[in-house]
């Protein structure tokens, strides 16, 4: 009879502190973070300030991964969508992440403080105590939550505006704005389409409360109406030009036809398509942003 | 007017109109019989007035900007070092009364 033998080492080991920090997600909060950093800098900014703010941003993100993994080991292990990651399959031990998260975060924190300045390390901390100490704990609580978690994914490109101007003045709360409403459908659909593993682990997100799915349609599509003449501001107030504007416009109308799409279907696969569009739609729509700035 | 700014005014009206119909479909079913309905129509009307409280607060944030223009953003950073001017030269002979 064969039997398989999972080998562990210092590399494996390695890998599963980097699994903790979810990259992919770090990955988009550092991106974001570089869109309000260049929006909000005089010409070009400085390369050495937005190095400096994507490596503390990073630090802080990877630290509330950690954190809210730590926190939600055991319903993890509930979730067949999570139930492989680090803590609830035993390759790492709680008290390990926990000092893990805590160390990254105060780095992190200082590290902003010392080389951006103290509004943005400011930023970041509130990111990490939103994040761990107010939406995780929601999760178990409320449909809430959702809108509760959205705030602190919205806060990066405030750090990076912040990192550029020291200030929060109108740019930093239109990107926060668009960043807000953009997660509501990207995590309804991800709610939706893992609604059954959700109410295993006893969160009762609002597909869970919804199981025709009616009122997380009609939700999505509201987030995505929303979305559009907010997304569009940036033109509005000067910000950036007309190409941008063309394209946040047509960014917007096909996330909402995506997000009825998923009303009127409420299946799976719909939900799924949603998803991707919207992961689409974020990093074209900052890139288009940076590029089509026209402030001084 | 011009097309941007039409075009902009546009998606909020129909923003808004969205919002009120759902808004006064969910307080209708908010005073449902069923306690179920009744409770979860609560819920998902705290859901409805998120986006638009925030459309609301950042109208009021820019309420002075119809111009386009960012004043509030325009000023450039502040210098982070002060320059400090020591005049040396012969003390000024005049009467205190007639120095500027």
């Amino acid at each position: 009879m064969e039997r398989s033998v999972a080998i562990e080492g210092p590399t494996t080991r390695a890998l599963d502190y980097v699994e903790l920090t979810k990259p992919r997600i770090t990955f988009m909060v550092v991106v974001t973070t570089a869109a309000g950093y260049l929006l909000g800098a005089h010409g070009s900014g400085s390369l050495f300030v937005l190095l400096h703010t994507i490596v503390g941003t990073a630090l802080v993100a990877s630290a509330a991964s950690a954190l809210n993994q730590w926190v939600e080991r055991d319903t993890d292990g509930l979730m067949a969508r999570t139930r492989n990651r680090p803590l609830p399959a035993g390759r790492l031990e709680p008290a390990a992440v926990l000092i893990f998260g805590i160390a990254v975060g105060v780095l992190g924190t200082v590290y902003l403080a010392l080389f951006v300045n103290t509004l943005t390390a400011g930023l970041g901390l509130g990111t990490l105590f939103l994040y761990v100490l107010a939406y995780t704990p929601m999760k178990r609580v409320s449909s809430l939550c959702t809108i509760v978690g959205a705030v602190p994914g919205a806060l990066p490109p405030m750090m990076g505006w912040a990192a550029a101007r020291n200030d929060l003045s109108t740019g930093a709360w239109v990107l926060f704005a668009v960043l807000f409403l953009w997660q509501m459908p990207h995590f309804l659909a991800i709610a939706w389409m893992y609604r059954d593993e959700y109410r295993a682990g006893g969160q009762p997100m609002l597909p869970v409360l919804d199981p025709e799915g009616t009122r997380t349609g009609r939700q999505i599509v509201l987030y995505c109406l929303a979305l559009v003449p907010v997304s569009l501001l940036p033109s509005v107030i000067g910000l950036t030009g007309s190409i941008y504007f063309g394209g946040a416009l047509l960014l917007g109308l096909a996330y909402l036809a995506a997000g009825i799409h998923a009303a009127a279907r409420r299946t799976t696969d719909s939900a799924r398509t949603l998803l991707r569009v919207s992961v689409v739609y974020l990093p074209v729509l900052l890139g288009l942003m940076a590029a089509s700035k026209v402030a001084p | 007017m011009n097309l941007q700014t039409s075009l902009f005014w546009l998606t909020g009206v129909v923003f808004f109109a969205v919002q009120l119909g759902i808004l006064l479909a969910l307080m209708r079913q908010s005073r449902s019989a069923d306690a179920e309905t009744a409770a979860n129509g609560r819920l998902e009307i705290v859901w409805t007035l998120v986006p638009a409280s925030l459309i609301a607060a950042l109208a009021l944030m820019l309420g002075g900007l119809t111009t386009g223009s960012w004043t509030d953003s325009e000023a450039p950073p502040r210098a982070k070092s002060h320059l400090t001017l020591r005049v040396a030269g012969p003390e000024d002979p005049r009467p205190e009364a007639a120095r500027p």
